[in-house]
This record gives structure tokens, sequence and C-alpha cells, in this order.
């Protein structure tokens, strides 16, 4: 099959416009000596739309510094921006962040304990 | 030989493809081979040029038939009525898309504008809360982006026969499809086009197509309420 000119105006949109027809077009139900048969082997992409967490805290960041924003326009008691924590700068997941100094303390005692309760 | 079939046109349909012919029908073929995406985007790009000298319903692609005489017995014979409506109500119209993209930021901005009372005191709680708290802005992007669009797209509505919302990649982009008379086509493409400049979005159309999203009733097309 020989490809013929894209038609004027449809540009690149035409791959886009693929994706989202490829699936659709009349389907002729008969018999077994007409079928549609090629699109599972073809590697065309198909978008689906999974929201994922990540987007979701990413609007609801988003909304929060705006929120900081319009406290600070109105030059009202600004808040303290919200804690940031994790290795991509995430926010919000713990309420307060652990006290560094803690840290040595915390995996002696309750292992003690475990054991003695165990006896 | 087998034969990868197209779409149907009427007998006489001025066209430079193979046509198999069965009274005043005809279906657009060619040789079967295994389709690439190639050959996929091949088959759309002749019916879009096919369906500006009439009226074509498109088949599934991938669509085979075993010869001409299978495609005269199996596909027009056996379906002959419902082809002819499809063809009598499509008959000057083609498909058209929009696809508009607007800016997150500015999107968000208006959100939160609109829903500006919900964000006192979020800024705590568990990751569960704040996953609905986030997945209740993402549904108020789509709610936003879709009244936008309906208000930016209204001169395409008002000359469009029809219309369906087609899936959506992400909360800021909107996708439309318009069933329009031949001669609307250029004004709403200029309308479409013009969008980027007056309203500041990335708008892209594309078409003329065949009416791909219109062979149903529009009563009959369904779509979820947020598109996920």
């Amino acid at each position: 099959m020989t490809a013929p000119p894209l038609i004027p105006g449809t540009g690149g949109g035409l791959a886009e416009a693929l994706n989202i027809l490829l699936d659709k077009g009349l389907v002729i139900d008969a018999s077994v000596r007409v079928t549609v048969i090629g699109i599972e082997i073809l590697a065309i992409e198909v978008k689906v739309v999974i929201a994922s967490v990540d987007t979701y805290i990413r609007y609801l960041e988003a909304m929060q510094r705006l929120e900081v924003q319009r406290r600070q326009l109105l030059g009202g008691t600004t808040p303290p921006p919200p804690v940031t924590q994790g290795v991509m700068g995430t926010y919000g997941l713990l309420t307060t962040p652990v006290p560094a100094a803690a840290v040595g303390v915390v995996p002696t005692a309750p292992i003690q304990q475990v054991e003695s309760e165990q006896q | 030989m087998t034969l990868l079939l197209h779409g149907v046109v009427r007998a006489g349909h001025p066209s430079g493809p193979r046509v198999v012919t069965w009274q005043d029908l005809a279906v657009v073929v060619s040789d079967w081979r295994t389709p690439t995406q190639q050959d996929a985007l091949a088959h759309l790009a002749m019916l879009s040029e096919l369906v500006l000298a009439g009226p074509v319903v498109p088949l599934k692609f991938g669509t085979t038939a075993t010869g001409e005489d299978a495609v005269r017995t199996e596909v027009l014979a056996a379906a002959a009525p419902r082809l002819r409506a499809h063809l009598d109500r499509l008959d000057g119209m083609v498909e058209l898309h929009a696809y508009l993209r607007f800016n997150e930021d500015e999107a968000l901005q208006a959100v939160f504008d609109e829903h500006r009372s919900e964000w006192h005191g979020t800024g705590s709680g568990d990751l569960s809360t704040r996953i609905r708290l986030g997945e209740r802005v993402a549904q108020q992007l789509v709610a936003w982006r879709r009244a936008r669009s309906d208000a930016l797209l209204a001169p395409v509505v008002a000359a469009a026969r029809a219309e369906v919302r087609l899936p959506d990649r992400d909360h800021v982009e909107e996708r439309r499809a318009f069933l329009l008379p031949h001669k609307e086509v250029e004004p709403a493409r200029a309308a479409i086009g013009a969008l980027q400049v007056v309203a500041g979005v990335d708008a892209e159309c594309v078409g003329p197509l065949p009416a791909y999203n219109f062979l149903t009733e529009p009563a009959e097309t369904t779509s979820s309420r947020w598109g996920w």
C-alpha cells in the first residue's frame, strides 16, 4: 500500500488523530470470511490517561503555594512554608520532622523491651 | 487473494484507489500484507482524501476479506441498508478535530481563584488525605478546561451537526470532534487556529477526516463525566 500525500492542513496532526481513531471505524459483523485483524500486531502508542499520585500531590502543592502567595499579597500573617522532606523534596507526608538528636537513642531501648516481654 | 478493506463509498466515487463494486456501493481495498503503523497512517490519509469528494464509511483498520466475492456478498450485500443509511447521513459532512492545550500554571491559578475557600488549612494531613485533595484539584481542572473549551469552541459548535468529546491525555488538554458540513470546515479551522492568538491556547486542528466518531447516533455515544 503506497501512502498518499497527507491532506493539506492536517500536517503531523494526522498521526495524533490516528491514535484516537485506530480502534474506531465500522465493524462488519459477518462470517469468518470477513475478519478484523492487525490491530494487535501494531505497535501504536495508545494514550491512556492514568492520573498518578505524583500528579495529584503536585496539584495539591500548587494550590498550597498559591494560598501562601495570596496571604503574602494580602499583607497578613505569613504562614511558614511547608516542611520539605524526602529525596524528591516532597513535603507534607509527615506533619513534623524527626529531631536529628533522637536518632542515636531510638534503636536500643525498644529492642531490649521486646526481648524481655518474650521471655 | 486476501484483501485489506479500508472504507465504503458510493459506486462511482471519484477515487484513485482500487475498489470492489456491488450495485450502488463500493469498498476501497488493497492487497493484504501484515500491516504496519505506516500502513495505518496511510489508511487514514487515504480515507481523509476520499472524504473530500463524497461520503465515506471508514471500516475498522485491519478488516480483511478472503477475496472480491467475499467483499460483495459478506460486506456490501449483507450490510447494504446500513451502509446506504450511513452514506446518506454523512453526505456532505466531514469530521474535524480540535485539540486545545491550556497552560497548566494558568489553569491551576484559575481553579485556585474559583475554589479559593477550599485551600484554607490544607497544609497538613496524611498521605491518603493529600492524594484525595490532589485528585479533587484534578477534577476541578477538568471541569474548568471543559467549561473554557465550551466557551472558546462555541462558534464551531454552532456550525456543527454534532460534537463528541474525545479521550484526553492529561488534565489540561481538551479534544473534541465535530461533524461539519463541507462549507463550514474552513471557517471552523480559522476559528480554532485563531484561539492561539486570541486566547493564548495551544490549539491544533486536524481534518477533514472521515466521520469515525459519528457512525452511531450521538445519543448512543458515552463518555465518563471526568474522562477517566
